[in-house]
């Protein structure tokens, strides 16, 4: 088999707090293929988002990769020139971020906003050819009236429309790979549908690879081939999300999934995971997760366990020695 | 499906001009504020004034007529409609030179405040976003430089560059900028934290274009609301290095070269001080109050 389009091993990354050191992520490896969909899940501040960051280069100071690298298209996106990486932001890798509303600049058009990429990516493009170019760009992710409303300022838009716009500049080149930041979180549960709709419909149309960042399991259940869970900067269990979420390994999969309420079972109770995401400057000693697990042992004190593949699924990886 | 029927709803909704909005809630609230229409009148007398100076003024302002010295104005004995104002010490129309003066100190007040306010935006926006050693050091240069008063700054400039309109325009200008520098800095500090810069970044932008094209864009309403209240400071200022001799020479007239005259003749013939001193005063008053009306416009945590 050929390579995987993008390959992590073992990615760090760290900021400098007045407190100390914080790992927001502390060894993260997965790999990923075409045409492929990944979903990140975790807590807030369980470095999902920076591990999305760290694949574009976007780590800004005080924070730093510390350690790991990145494959991209069999190259290295760590220590890649700032110039080297800007050729690739938006071309062969792009982002699609959390709140369409933040996102747009409020004093530029959208049309313009879009032909920025080509601008960029493409300076030799005529102008005219741009412009056919943003309006198809807009057609293709649902805008009708597409021409006019290249003209229209970002708060003219209702929320859905404007993510629809950022996923308009996401898919501009055509990217290898897109990382979807909580895309869906701004906005309301029927708009929600819709947008996820298109991001798979886009997906499969060109065969774009994914990773989709997002705290909400439904999210991921519906849309993910397969789906890594993380807690303290860590993936503590990895697969193919129909087997993850069918049968959780890792206490932690386990209590995310029974916290939340569920519709076909409205009698049964929610059980919350008790405690918060530990403080990642001064993480507990051992596995992260055993102050809040239910079925800590003395031994989880000792040493962070690894993610290993199950006897039965060797897809499907857990970091945890009691679950394997 | 239920997709494109939302979709086409959206879409039928008017997109009317967003500068047809802004502008109909800008007229809005100027016709809601005496403040700011008070202003804009104010300024709006002064600049048709400076615009129309030639056919206005009744006389040349430099033609010295010996029966004119002195001449009291309309509302003192021995005054009359012919010189609405009186004559000066050399025979001179007053009110032809406050006329063709409001020229002289606009056209320093408006370059300087163009000037400054470029000069000052783009580094403070680079200093902003770029942060660290450039940052640094065009910051302490703005701190060298006020820590300096406004006004001494410029005489210190104007005594090695020497007299004169353009010299007079860069000391001003130079001591001004840093004030843009400071504010622009500090909003593009909090644009910089924006998702949209962020976003700009993640499809390869590169930074001079994040500033020039999306941090500095952003900042213009402050920019805007500080060189409004700035012009009044700079008018004053023109007027004041005019007037100790350093600023525009004769025979051109300017509002603070008149004072500086008249002040000689102080107890003799009052008027000299007074017309240009009340159209300086009217001015700064117009453009203050207008100043305000803008900030209170922009700033959205004001009550409108």
């Amino acid at each position: 088999m050929s390579t995987p389009l993008l390959q992590v091993h073992d990615l760090r990354v760290e900021y400098a707090s007045p407190r100390g050191l914080v790992r927001a992520v502390a060894g993260v490896s997965l790999s990923l293929d075409r045409n492929r969909i990944l979903g990140l899940v975790g807590e807030s501040g369980c470095g999902k988002s920076t591990v999305g960051q760290a694949l574009l280069g976007l780590i800004q100071p005080p924070g730093r990769i510390a350690g790991g690298d990145i494959r991209f298209e069999n190259r290295s996106l760590v220590g890649l020139p700032e110039r080297e990486m800007r050729r690739l932001r938006g071309n062969r890798l792009s982002m699609i971020f959390q709140d369409p509303t933040a996102t747009l600049n409020p004093v530029m058009t959208i049309g313009d906003q879009i032909a920025e990429l080509f601008r960029w990516h493409r300076p030799r493009m005529r102008r005219k050819e741009v412009q056919t170019r943003v309006t198809e760009l807009l057609e293709r992710v649902g805008i009708v009236d597409a021409d006019r409303r290249s003209r229209a300022y970002p708060h003219e838009l209702s929320g859905g429309m404007r993510q629809r716009v950022v996923i308009a500049c996401a898919l501009a080149l055509d990217p290898a790979l897109i990382v979807a930041d909580e895309p869906t979180t701004a906005l309301d549960v029927t708009v929600q549908a819709q947008i996820l709709d298109l991001i798979r419909g886009l997906q499969a149309e060109h065969g774009t690879a994914v990773i989709l960042v997002s705290h909400d399991l439904g999210v991921i259940a519906e849309t993910c081939d397969d789906v890594a869970v993380m807690y303290a900067g860590r993936i503590v269990e990895s697969g193919p999300t129909a087997e993850v979420l069918a049968r959780p390994r890792h206490p932690y999969t386990a209590g995310l999934i029974a916290s939340r309420p569920s519709i076909t079972a409205p009698d049964q109770v929610v059980r919350p995971i008790p405690g918060t995401v530990p403080d990642l400057a001064n993480p507990p000693v051992g596995c992260p997760f055993h102050p809040r697990c239910v079925r800590a042992v003395a031994g989880c004190r000792e040493g962070i366990p690894a993610l290993s593949p199950t006897r039965e699924e060797p897809r499907h990886a857990v970091a945890c020695p009691l679950a394997a | 499906m239920a997709d494109s029927t939302l979709s086409q709803i959206a879409a039928t909704a008017p997109t009317e001009s967003v500068h047809n909005v802004a502008r109909n809630q800008f007229l809005k609230a100027l016709r809601r504020s005496p403040k700011g229409l008070a202003g804009l009148l104010l300024i709006g007398m002064i600049l048709i004034g400076a615009a129309a100076a030639p056919a206005l003024a009744p006389y040349d302002p430099a033609q010295q007529v010996l029966g004119w010295r002195f001449l009291p104005p309309v509302w003192a004995t021995g005054g009359g409609w012919d010189h609405i104002l009186g004559g000066d010490n050399l025979g001179r129309d007053i009110f032809s030179r406050i006329v063709v003066g409001a020229r002289t100190s606009l056209a320093v007040a408006i370059i300087v405040v163009a000037l400054a306010a470029t000069i000052g935006s783009l580094l403070g926006a680079v200093a902003g976003y770029a942060g660290g050693i450039v940052d640094n050091l065009i910051m302490r240069l703005v701190d060298f430089l006020l820590a300096f008063p406004f006004l001494l700054l410029a005489l210190m400039i104007m005594a090695i560059l020497g007299p004169g309109f353009w010299t007079m325009v860069l000391a001003l200008s130079i001591a001004l900028w840093v004030n843009y520098a400071r504010v622009v800095r500090g909003e593009a500090l909090r644009i910089e934290q924006m998702e949209f810069v962020e976003a700009a970044r993640s499809i390869g932008v590169p930074g001079w274009r994040i500033v020039l094209g999306h941090v500095l864009p952003n900042v213009i309403p402050s920019v805007l609301v500080l060189a409004t209240l700035e012009v009044a400071l700079v008018i004053i200022a023109e007027a004041a290095l005019s007037f100790l001799g350093l600023g525009v020479q004769p025979p051109t007239p300017s509002w603070g070269k008149m004072i500086s005259e008249g002040r000689d003749f102080l107890y003799d013939a009052p008027w000299m001080v007074l017309g240009p001193g009340l159209v300086i005063l009217m001015t700064s008053v117009g453009i203050n109050l207008f100043g305000d009306f803008l900030r209170d416009f922009v700033d959205p945590r004001a009550e409108r």
